[in-house]
């Protein structure tokens, strides 16, 4: 069994935590020496989009189709059901040669279907064993935090602008999954989105009580791949963004998470 | 059980057709195919194949696959320990390949009842670099055999083996035979209307044996069961066993 790291980005919407994921995705691509598991569990799939990667199938279609058969008694026992989903979810794995993404879609819906929702979640883990690193794109805020989705994490990225909304939405999150332990992380800490420069930085995190994992400066490259919808896969490595990340990836995977100083 | 009986015929009958058309039908049974057996089995490793890994991949859930289990209480319809392969073997491709793996079982004591566990239990394989994903109650199956396995001799008379193997010792089935075809899509695709019907007495079984509610005039099977004088008789005998249970 491999030893898996998993890096789930989380915070207010807007504030860069797709980019950084597929950043990240792109930077441990390009090394090749990991087999990697982009999830996008934003119900938008922006990363995907964001890695260049038409979507056609998604874990909740796979979910749905499943209450469907539920509903319709149209399931065989609780084997023949796991290999059912096995075997779809395998196929919503898009792969890519050296990266491979899972599109969850929409969150779990309401309603009587734990069951449902536990057997995915088994499977789901049980393909990312076959992973070295997963990295997460989160769903916007503090409800998938709140809904126990990503239970274990070794690191947890709070990506934030310098917006006090941005700044509160990461304390909370890490309070939520601290205090309640609905997240099991070996680290926490900010990744501060576009700052002006070092002083702003310093400013920011003297009112913070969070480890800072790094800081992204302004950069208009991200504004044109935004709006052209270039794929970031082909995102200049030498831009100093892309220096943040590798930084941060370098301290996850070879240090285990130690924070920059602030 | 004699639900399959004339398909088991139909099926010699198509494999004959195809040697006819002039595909490539072999019966695999090398000199050291036994022995290469444990070559493959399972150790501690992950289960998936990746496709970069992959040399080749049988039945993509894009292409149509099927893996019917025909079984039968006429054991001469059924040649025991015989590997069948229509189309390329392993080692002769590479790529994505549509894909048909059919089972014949033929045993004189076995119970209807445990047609669906028969049914499934072809995917419970522990190969190395074989990497196996299927919906048994559709009757779909999608593999992949890695490049390390293909540079090892992996072929289908391994795979093939490794399955009767697997019947022989869990089922205590005498006769076990095995028939894949890769030749093309459209020969297995002319295996639709065994796989349709098969999957419909396997949807049918299953529905008897986890709901017993009998309630036929709602039942989405009605017309297998009407049509397969085997499904009727298996839904009296549950019914009588019910009834028996509850009394």
């Amino acid at each position: 069994m491999r030893d898996t790291i998993t890096i789930a980005m989380c915070g207010k919407g807007g504030v860069g935590k797709t980019t950084t994921a597929a950043l990240m995705v792109k930077t441990l691509a390009e090394r090749g020496d990991k087999k990697i598991l982009a999830i996008d569990a934003d119900p938008a799939i922006g990363l995907s989009y964001a890695l260049g990667i038409n979507v056609d199938k998604t874990v909740d279609d796979v979910r749905n189709n499943l209450i469907q058969k539920v509903k319709e008694k149209k399931i065989g026992d609780r084997d023949d059901t796991l290999r059912m989903l096995d075997y779809e979810l395998f196929d919503v794995l898009v792969e890519q040669g050296k990266f491979s993404l899972l599109a969850i879609g929409r969150p779990e819906g309401e309603g009587c279907y734990c069951e449902v929702n536990t057997l995915l979640k088994d499977i789901i883990e049980s393909l990312s064993s076959n992973f070295d690193v997963i990295i997460i794109d989160g769903e916007a805020g503090i409800e998938q935090i709140n809904r126990r989705v990503m239970k274990i994490v070794d690191h947890l990225v709070l990506v934030s602008d310098t917006s006090s909304k941005g700044l509160n939405v990461a304390k909370v999150i890490k309070k939520v999954a601290h205090d309640n332990q609905v997240v099991d992380y070996k680290s926490t800490g900010l990744l501060l989105n576009r700052i002006r420069d070092e002083e702003e930085v310093n400013t920011i995190m003297k009112q913070q009580d969070i480890d800072l994992f790094g800081w992204i400066p302004e950069d208009e490259l991200i504004r044109e791949y935004d709006f052209s919808g270039k794929s970031y896969l082909d995102f200049p490595e030498t831009s100093p963004i892309g220096k943040v990340v590798q930084d941060i990836l370098d301290s996850f995977i070879i240090n285990g998470g130690a924070a920059m100083s602030g | 059980m004699e639900i399959f009986n004339e398909d088991i015929v139909d099926l010699r009958n198509f494999i004959e057709s195809k040697e006819n058309e002039g595909r490539k039908v072999r019966l695999l049974d090398s000199e050291d195919g036994d022995r290469r057996l444990s070559t493959f089995l399972k150790k501690d490793e992950a289960s998936i194949v990746f496709i970069e890994d992959t040399w080749l991949e049988l039945g993509n859930p894009k292409k149509f696959s099927t893996a019917p289990v025909l079984v039968t209480d006429n054991l001469d319809l059924v040649n025991d320990g015989n590997v069948t392969l229509i189309g390329p073997d392993i080692s002769e491709t590479r790529g994505s390949l549509p894909f048909a793996q059919i089972l014949l079982l033929a045993s004189d004591s076995l119970q209807d009842e445990a047609y669906t566990k028969l049914n499934s239990f072809q995917y419970e394989l522990e190969l190395k670099g074989y990497m196996i994903k299927a919906m048994p109650s559709s009757l779909l199956i999608w593999s992949r055999v890695s490049n390390d396995n293909a540079r090892n001799g992996f072929s289908f008379e391994i795979l093939g083996k490794t399955i009767i193997n697997n019947y022989k010792s869990k089922f205590d089935i005498p006769f076990v035979e095995i028939i894949f075809i890769t030749s093309s899509k459209e020969d297995v695709e002319q295996l639709k209307d065994l796989h349709y019907k098969v999957k419909r007495i396997v949807g049918a079984m299953t529905k008897m044996l986890e709901e017993m509610h009998f309630d036929c005039s709602s039942c989405e099977y009605l017309d297998v069961c009407g049509d397969v004088r085997q499904l009727s008789a298996l839904r009296k005998k549950l019914i009588k066993k019910k009834q028996g249970g509850n009394s």
